[in-house]
Parts: C-alpha cells; structure tokens; sequence
C-alpha cells in the first residue's frame, strides 16, 4: 500500500519533469522593455499622489472641524449675549 | 553589466520559473515584469558575490511568492469571515489554470499536482519547483535558496510526504 503511493508519487513527480520551457510572448517582452525603458516611477508617483491626497484630506477634516468648533462657540456666545438682553429686559419692564 | 543583455539571457527563465509559481500566462507576465523592475533599479547595488542567474532566481522566486501572498491578502479582504479566512490561506487558487507549456492530454493530472504543491509551505514549494520542474541539483538549490543541502534535501523530503498525504484525498 505504502510503496504503492510512493510510486504514484514518482509518477506524479515524473509528469511535473515533462513540463516544456516556452518563450515569452513578443509583445509582452517589449511592452515589459518599454515599461522598464520609461522608467519604474511611474508606481513612485502612485504612491505620491496618495500620499499628497490623505495630507489634504486630513487638513481638510482638520479645518471643517475647526469651522464646527466656531459655528458652535459663536452660537453659543449669541445664546448667552440673547439671555443677557433678555435678562436686562425683564429688569427694565420690572 | 548591461540591463538589455540579462534581459535577453534570463527572461524566458524568469517567465517560466513564475509560470511553475502561479500557472497562468497573465499572473506569470506580471511577475515577470515586476522582477526585471526590480532587477533594473537594484543593478547597481548588485554585490558579486553570487552568479548573476542566482541572483536573478531569487529575486524572480521572491516576486513570485509576494505576488502570491498579495493576491492572499486580497482574498482576506474579501472574507472577513476568520473560519474562511484559515481555509483560504491553506489553499490558494490562483486565477485560471492556463500553463501553456503542459500538452492538453496531461493538463487534468499536472492541474491536480500543482493544485497539491500549491497548497504547501513557500519553502517546500520552492524546493519542489527547482528540484523537480527546474531540474536543479540539490546544491544549486541550496545556494539559490540560501541554505544548506541537509535543508533542502529535508524540504524535499516533508513536501513529497505532504504531497502524498493531499493526493491521496
């Protein structure tokens, strides 16, 4: 049983041994040349544009936050500035 | 050493180590292209201290495994599911089985070959490709993989047990 497997195995193995080398197609060859010719920085740039990008996007959530922040501080001066007028009001009617 | 001249000397060898690797023409193309990148821009900082063909065989095996565990890490993001995720880690199917050179009477067996080889270990996979398919000696192997014959020949040895015990399913 044992050997019987292991000479399948060697089969199987013997049949990897048939596997002919083929060229690589003309076309991708020089499509590969003319990549390599123009230059690998093409991924570079890549990687830079998205790196520029999620910079703006952070200033970006950064600044609309800090417009939040503002609004909600303004609002809330207007809020006590009104409770103010509001408490004057009531005095001078008193 | 010129860029053109290794390229015209080992790009067929490149093409077919990465073929052994991934089986398809398309994966294969990538990687090959990936590769003479790679050669290209580590040229000048390429040390004698081995062959050239030994250096190009290892930077086309390690292409070969990353494009591998990338398109691994693309199945991960697909499955979030972490059951799936160990059984997509074990077997690794690759796009289409599309080896052009395996004639079409051989193609179901050598697909269910590689389909097991596939599911071994990196190293044992790389021993089993250069020993078997790249007919390479075992010191070849040793030194294209960086480690003794005792490594290789004991890689040789737990892949073909590996490879009997999947078969045999």
């Amino acid at each position: 049983m044992e050997k019987n497997t292991s000479n399948q195995l060697n089969m199987n193995i013997e049949l990897l041994q048939q596997i002919k080398n083929v060229e690589i197609p003309q076309h991708i060859s020089s499509r590969i040349f003319l990549n390599i010719q123009s230059n690998g920085h093409k991924k570079l740039s890549v990687i830079y544009v998205r790196r520029v990008a999620a910079i703006f996007i952070l200033f970006l959530i950064i600044d609309i936050s800090a417009i939040v922040n503002y609004h909600k501080k303004q609002q809330k001066q207007n809020d006590s500035n009104n409770y103010i007028v509001l408490a004057k009001n009531q005095i001078y009617n008193e | 050493m010129d860029f053109e001249k290794i390229y015209n000397e080992y790009k067929n060898l490149v093409y077919n180590l990465a073929l052994q690797y991934v089986q398809n023409q398309t994966d294969a193309q990538e990687i090959t292209q990936d590769t003479f990148l790679s050669i290209y821009k580590n040229l000048d900082s390429f040390q004698r201290k081995s062959s050239i063909k030994t250096w190009v065989y290892r930077i086309a095996i390690n292409k070969s495994l990353d494009f591998i565990n990338s398109r691994k890490r693309i199945k991960r993001r697909f499955f979030f599911d972490a059951i799936q995720n160990n059984q997509t880690n074990k077997k690794v199917q690759f796009s289409n089985f599309d080896h052009p050179g395996i004639i079409l009477e051989q193609k179901e067996a050598v697909k269910k070959i590689f389909d097991a080889i596939n599911q071994l270990p990196e190293r044992q996979k790389t021993a089993i490709i250069l020993l078997k398919i790249e007919n390479k000696t075992q010191k070849e192997t040793a030194f294209i993989m960086q480690c003794s014959v005792k490594s290789v020949e004991s890689l040789y040895q737990r892949a073909k047990n590996k490879l009997s015990k999947i078969l045999k399913h």
